[in-house]
C-alpha cells in the first residue's frame, strides 16, 4: 500500500535545537566578508560495563543489552568517547542585504578504537591501532525572510528533539557490544526510548519563526535495511537502489522565558519507500513522534513518544522488516526529569526508556528476534566552569526477546566533557 | 489486511497529533505574540521594532517625530567608545555602529519614531564587524542592542548589548541563529557595559541622581548633524527646537550622500568608504 506522502509533508517541521544541556558558546572573528567560528567539545569517560548474557546461551537479536551480537557474559572497561562525539564544527557564513549563506563542516574524532564488531569505531583496539573518525556533517545553507534551504549532510528531523533533550547527550548512557569496544561514541538513550535521528543526506527548508511556530521538511537521501538481530532481511534484498527519496518533516513550538517557565512542544515524521532486489515487492516506513519539555525554577521535565511501521527499531531501518519482507510495527518512548541545584549548578537527574519491536507475520513466537530494550539512567552533572563539565552517571539496560530470553547490562561512567 | 489496519491506525494518529499540536501551537501563537510589539525590519539575527517604553512611570516621548533618515544616521555615527590601550594607557576612539549597521538602522529608526506613540520606543539588534588584527583584515563581530527614542530635541540612546561579544550556541553540531538574552535598556537600571561610551561634541551621556550613564547617550541632532534639519513634530506633539541646518553642516551632509552613493554603487571599497565617512563626520 502506497504511503500519502502528502500526510507526511503536511505533518512536517523542524525545530529550534538549542538545549539547554551541552550547549556550546562561540564567538566568531570575521576574516573579509565571511565571519567564521569554531566550535565544538571534547569528551572522555572512564567507563565500567558489566553484562548479563541470557541463560543458556541464548541471544536477543537487536538487543541492546550486552550479548545480542557476541554472546556470553563479559565486564569490560574502556576509556571511551560518551554519546556526544569529540566534535570540531568549521561554519563560515556571509551576509549579502537581508539574505545569509553559509556553510558547515563539522568532524568529529573518537578517544578509543573499536573490536571487530563495533559499528561506530576503529577496526582494532591494541598496539597500532588507532583511534576512529566520522565526518558527520557537511552542508551549504542560505536564508532570508523567507526561511532557509540547507544541502547536505546533517542531523535528520524525525527523532531529533528527542536526541537533543536527551541528558545523556552529556554522558554516555548505554553501551552494549555495538560500542563496547570504544569508538566514536556510546548510545546513551538511542534504541532505548527513540529511534537515532542520524545523518542524513538532504535538502532542507525550515520556515521563518512565527511567535515560537516553526516547520521544517527535508527531502532525505533513501537508505538500506539493516539487519542487526539475524532475524531480518538486509540491505542484500531491501536497498536504496531504486528506491525514492525519503521525506521527513518537523512542527515545533517553543514558549516562555528560559529563565523562568518555559518549554517545547513537537511533532515529527518519517516516510521512505524501500524497494526489494530480491522479489520482495515493496514496503513503505512510516513513523512519528510527539514530544515536550517544560522547565522551571530548575526543574526540567521530558516526555517522549513515537510509533512507526517499518521503520524498525534503534536506527532507522534496523530490523523494519522480517524475512518474508513484512514490515515490523515498533513504538517507544522516555521520560526524564532533572534539577539544577540552586547556586552551585549541578543538575542531577533521572530517566527511564523503552523501544519496542512486534513480530511480523513471518517471525515465530519464539524468535530471538529483540522485543524490547529498555533503560533507567541516573546522572550528575556538574558544571567545574561554564565550559567544563563532570559527569558521572549509572546506566542499567535490559533487552528481552521475543522468545522471553534477556540480556542486562550495567554501565558506571565518570568522566569530563569540554566545549570550546 | 492485519498491515493495512495498522499503517491506517499509524495515519489516524499522526493526523490526530499532527492536529493537536497546530492547534496547541495556534493558540500559544494568539497568546505568546505581543500584540503591543511591531517588526519594521527584522533579518540575519538583526531587527527593529516599535515597543512600550520600559517603564511606566517614565515621561511620554516627543512621539510621533519625524527625523529625516540622514539625522538619524549622523546622530548615531557621531557615537564613540573609547578604547584604552593597557600598555601605553593611550586612548582611541572607536565608533560604536559600522557603516553597514548605520544603513541597516537608521532609515528604519526614522521610521520607527515616525510612527511611534508617546508611551512607545524604538527598540533595536544589530550586528557590527569591528577591525581586530591584519590592518582590519581579520574583525570581530559585536553586537549593538537597546532603545531609541526622541525627547526634548535629542535623540535618546539606551544600550543594553554594546559591542557585546557575538555569541551563537552550537548543541550536537545545531546551530542556534539566538542571541540571548540580549538585553534592550532600561531607563531604570543602567546596564554594564565591557566598553565606555565617549561624550562628544552634541553627545552627552544621560546624568541622573544617581549619577551619569554610562549606557545612555543624549544626542543633540543639531548639534551632530545640522544638515538634518527636517526635524518637525507631528501636529498632536509639542514641536521641539528643531535643529538648524548650516552651510557646513549641509556640504557635509552632500558629500556624506556622494560618499554614499560611490559605495552603493561599488565604486569605493567599505574601508575606504568607512574611513572618508569618518573623516567627513570629524569636520562636524
Amino acid at each position: 500500500m502506497k504511503v500519502d506522502r502528502r500526510l507526511v509533508a503536511s505533518t512536517s517541521a523542524l525545530a529550534l535545537l538549542l538545549a539547554s544541556q551541552g550547549a556550546a558558546a562561540l564567538d566568531a572573528i570575521e576574516v573579509g566578508e565571511w565571519k567564521i567560528d569554531f566550535s565544538g567539545n571534547i569528551n572522555g569517560f572512564a567507563s565500567d560495563v558489566k553484562c548479563e548474557a541470557p541463560a543458556g546461551g541464548a541471544i536477543v537479536g537487536g538487543g541492546l543489552a550486552c550479548g545480542s551480537l557476541s554472546g556470553g557474559d563479559y565486564n569490560d572497561n574502556n576509556i571511551r568517547t560518551g554519546l556526544l562525539p569529540s566534535w570540531l564544527g568549521f561554519h563560515a557564513e556571509k551576509t549579502d542585504g537581508d539574505n545569509k549563506y553559509g556553510v558547515m563542516i563539522g568532524f568529529q574524532p573518537g578517544i578509543d578504537g573499536g573490536n571487530q564488531n563495533a559499528i561506530t569505531g576503529a577496526p582494532l583496539d591494541g598496539g597500532l591501532g588507532l583511534n576512529s573518525e566520522n565526518l558527520r556533517q557537511v552542508y551549504l545553507e542560505w536564508s532570508g525572510n523567507w526561511g532557509g534551504i540547507r544541502i547536505g549532510r546533517d542531523l535528520g528531523l524525525f527523532g531529533s528533539d528527542a536526541i537533543l533533550s536527551d541528558m545523556t547527550l552529556l554522558g554516555v548512557g548505554t553501551v552494549s557490544d555495538l560500542t563496547r569496544g570504544g569508538g566514536n561514541t556510546s548510545l546513551g538513550r538511542i534504541g532505548v526510548g527513540y529511534v537515532y535521528a542520524d545523518w542524513k543526506g538532504q535538502i532542507q527548508y525550515s520556515s521563518p519563526k512565527f511567535g515560537g511556530f516553526q516547520l521544517n521538511v527535508a527531502l532525505v537521501d533513501p537508505w538500506g535495511l539493516v539487519d542487526l538481530s539475524g532475524e531480518s532481511l538486509n540491505a542484500d534484498t531491501f536497498n536504496q537502489e531504486g528506491s525514492t527519496y525519503g521525506l521527513e518533516g518537523k512542527a515545533s513550538f517553543t514558549f516562555g522565558d528560559p529563565k523562568n517557565f518555559n518549554g517545547k512542544i513537537w511533532v515529527s515524521a518519517i516516510s521512505q519507500e524501500i524497494k526489494s532486489a530480491g522479489g520482495f515487492g515493496s514496503e513503505d516506513a512510516l513513523g512519528y513522534d510527539v514530544g515536550g519539555k517544560v522547565g522551571l525554577a530548575g526543574f526540567e521535565v521530558v516526555a517522549y513518544y513515537y510509533q512507526g511501521e517499518g521503520i524498525g527499531t534503534t536506527g532507522f531501518l534496523f530490523d523494519a522488516v522480517d524475512q518474508a519482507g513484512n514490515a515490523r510495527d515498533s513504538d517507544g518512548f522516555y521520560v526524564q526529569a532533572t534539577f539544577k541545584l540552586p547556586g552551585i549548578g549541578t543538575k542531577i537527574g533521572a530517566s527511564a526508556g523503552q523501544s519496542n519491536l512486534d513480530r511480523g507475520p513471518a517471525d515465530l513466537p519464539s524468535s530471538s528476534l529483540v522485543s524490547k530494550n529498555e533503560s533507567v539512567v541516573v546522572g550528575i552533572y556538574h558544571p567545574l566552569t561554564s565550559f567544563l563539565n563532570l559527569v558521572a552517571e549509572y546506566t542499567q539496560t535490559k533487552a528481552t526477546a521475543h522468545s522471553g530470553a534477556e540480556a542486562k547490562e550495567t554501565a558506571i561512567a565518570i568522566g569530563a566533557i569540554l566545549f570550546y | 489486511m492485519m498491515m493495512e489496519n495498522r499503517r491506517r491506525s499509524c495515519r489516524r494518529q499522526l493526523v490526530i497529533a499532527s492536529g493537536a499540536l497546530a492547534l496547541v501551537a495556534a493558540v500559544a501563537c494568539a497568546a505568546d505574540t505581543p500584540r503591543d510589539v511591531v517588526v519594521l525590519w527584522s533579518a540575519n539575527d538583526q531587527w527593529v521594532k516599535i515597543e512600550p517604553q520600559d517603564d511606566a512611570a517614565a515621561s511620554p516621548n516627543d512621539h510621533p517625530a519625524q527625523l529625516a533618515s540622514e539625522a538619524v544616521s549622523n546622530a548615531l555615527a557621531a557615537l564613540r567608545i573609547r578604547i584604552v590601550d593597557e600598555g601605553t594607557a593611550a586612548e582611541t576612539l572607536r565608533s560604536v555602529f559600522t557603516a553597514e549597521e548605520l544603513r541597516n538602522l537608521a532609515p528604519r529608526i526614522a521610521s520607527g519614531l515616525a510612527k511611534a506613540g508617546p508611551r512607545q520606543d524604538v527598540t533595536f539588534s544589530t550586528i557590527g564587524s569591528h577591525p581586530r588584527a591584519a590592518g582590519g583584515l581579520v574583525k570581530d563581530p559585536g553586537v549593538n542592542a537597546g532603545r531609541v527614542f526622541y525627547d526634548d530635541a535629542k535623540i535618546n540612546v539606551i544600550f543594553g548589548e554594546l559591542q557585546s561579544g557575538y555569541r551563537k550556541r552550537s548543541v550536537y553540531g545545531q546551530r542556534t541563529e539566538d542571541f540571548t538574552p540580549r538585553r534592550e535598556g532600561s531607563r531604570t537600571k543602567a546596564t554594564e557595559h565591557e566598553w565606555i561610551l565617549a561624550a562628544r561634541p552634541g553627545v552627552q551621556l544621560h546624568s541622573t541622581p544617581g549619577g551619569v550613564r554610562n549606557d545612555w547617550v543624549e544626542i543633540d541632532t543639531a548639534a551632530v548633524a545640522s544638515g538634518a534639519a527636517a526635524v518637525s513634530q507631528a501636529p498632536a506633539a509639542a514641536t521641539p527646537a528643531g535643529p538648524v541646518a548650516t552651510k557646513s553642516g549641509a556640504d557635509i551632509e552632500q558629500r556624506l550622500k556622494t560618499l554614499k552613493e560611490l559605495r552603493d554603487k561599488n565604486l569605493i571599497s567599505e574601508e575606504a568608504y568607512r574611513a572618508k565617512m569618518q573623516e567627513l563626520l570629524s569636520e562636524l
